[in-house]
């Protein structure tokens, strides 16, 4: 078994929530044989990928690094948060 | 006045619209094409539209002229489709709803293209012909539902058609099914195909492999031309179709048929679905490029009849599934 760990400080609490829930819906793909628990706290993100073969523990961290770039590159450009009502 | 913004990413076009109480605002569109011979793959798709999306996005609210505070309701497409290249979309599009703090709604392809061909054709209840890349559907509308007459049981008549191109080594741009149409137009012998109705449903996996296996010799034979075969094939598989649809429309005593989805774009596949519906008394709607193409706007037309319909997506539920079948949505904005 390999595990990742990744801890990713955002500038605010509530840009880190967004990213928690723009990319903790979707599941690892059926067949990936890969796990992945993410979680926040305060300005961070935490994530936790569990997967059998390092193959495929490398392929899931990249995935999901593209996904937080580009969750990070909307957040830049089209941020930030209006508050809420 | 209900403004929406619609994400749509499930195959290799790229698309964000913006509709605003059934007229599209903008709907800017990029498409990943890759060399000629080759399909695209999903890993490459997606890293095509995450390159490409937030500035899709801009365009999109530029051209609009709409600012993120006037947009009511923010829709993607949740399936079916290719995975990653539809993560990639809905990731965003969940970003933006939290951004903007907007309801968010996940949509059916299938239905988007229907709801925007319904929009732009101004068709009431017509049967509908889903033809693309990924889908091959007759479907007409019953009791809150979609429903499903008959489809392919194996490949899209798109996915089809693109298989071929790239054993002719035709060019991906724009398109292989316009690349096919265009030289199927010089075709002048017609090649005896197999042609595989079951019933309300049709296959193509068999047509295929037949020309493929055959597609060298016929060529190296001097008998024929690439135009030849590209001409056989389109009168083959949309003869199909045609009978498909005309069986779903005699059942339901249907008198207007929609096609949507990119292989609707076909001006010959049009053709023949008008000869059908004159013979038979109906009316033929069809739609153009802009919108047979996956889009956003379509996404966002369809979006916006779920949301005034009261609709919207749980954020549970906000993620996306290769496999969306068109009936699984309850259809709660028509009678």
């Amino acid at each position: 078994m390999f595990v990742a760990n990744l801890s990713v400080p955002f500038p605010s609490d509530k840009e880190a929530e967004i990213a928690y829930h723009s990319l903790r819906v979707d599941v690892e793909p059926s067949r990936g044989g890969t796990e992945k628990v993410l979680s926040v706290e305060e300005n961070t993100l935490s994530v936790k990928i569990v997967a059998k073969e390092a193959r495929q523990l490398r392929v899931s961290v990249n995935s999901f690094f593209d996904l937080l770039i580009l969750v990070i590159k909307t957040l830049e450009r089209f941020g930030p948060p209006v508050d809420s009502k | 006045m209900t403004v929406v913004i619609g994400f749509e990413g499930s195959a290799n076009k790229l698309g964000i619209g913006i509709v605003r109480d059934g007229k599209v605002l903008s709907n800017p569109r990029v498409t990943y094409i890759t060399p000629p011979g080759e399909g695209f793959l999903p890993r490459d798709t997606a890293k095509h539209h995450q390159a490409h999306v937030l500035d899709v996005l801009e365009k999109a609210l530029l051209e609009a002229n709409v600012k993120p505070s006037e947009i009511d309701v923010v829709c993607y497409t949740k399936g079916p489709g290719m995975g990653a290249p539809l993560v990639s979309v809905a990731v965003v599009a969940r970003t933006v709803a939290q951004l903007w703090n907007k309801p968010i709604i996940g949509v059916n392809h299938c239905i988007g293209h229907i709801e925007m061909g319904r929009t732009i054709t101004g068709a009431e209840n017509p049967t509908v012909l889903y033809v693309s890349g990924g889908n091959t559907q007759v479907i007409a509308y019953s009791q809150k539902r979609y429903r499903i007459f008959g489809e392919t049981v194996d490949i899209a008549v798109g996915n089809c058609l693109d298989r071929f191109a790239r054993v002719l080594k035709l060019s991906n741009d724009p398109s292989p099914g316009y690349n096919i149409e265009q030289m199927a137009k010089r075709g002048k012998i017609l090649v005896p195909l197999p042609y595989v109705v079951k019933g309300m449903d049709v296959s193509f996996s068999g047509l295929l492999s037949y020309i493929e296996d055959r597609a060298e010799s016929l060529l190296g034979s001097g008998q024929y031309t690439k135009e030849d075969l590209c001409f056989s094939l389109q009168e083959t598989v949309f003869a199909m179709l045609v009978e498909t649809t005309e069986r779903a429309m005699a059942h339901c005593g249907s008198k207007e048929v929609l096609i949507v989805g990119g292989v609707g774009c076909n001006v010959r596949l049009q053709d023949m679905m008008e000869k059908m519906a004159k013979e038979r008394g109906a009316t033929l709607f069809a739609t153009d490029e802009r919108f047979c193409i996956d889009n956003g706007a379509m996404i966002a037309q369809a979006g916006l009849e779920m949301y005034l319909s009261g609709q919207t997506t749980k954020w549970e539920e906000t993620t996306c599934t290769q496999r969306f079948r068109t009936d699984e949505v309850e259809v709660t904005w028509r009678d």
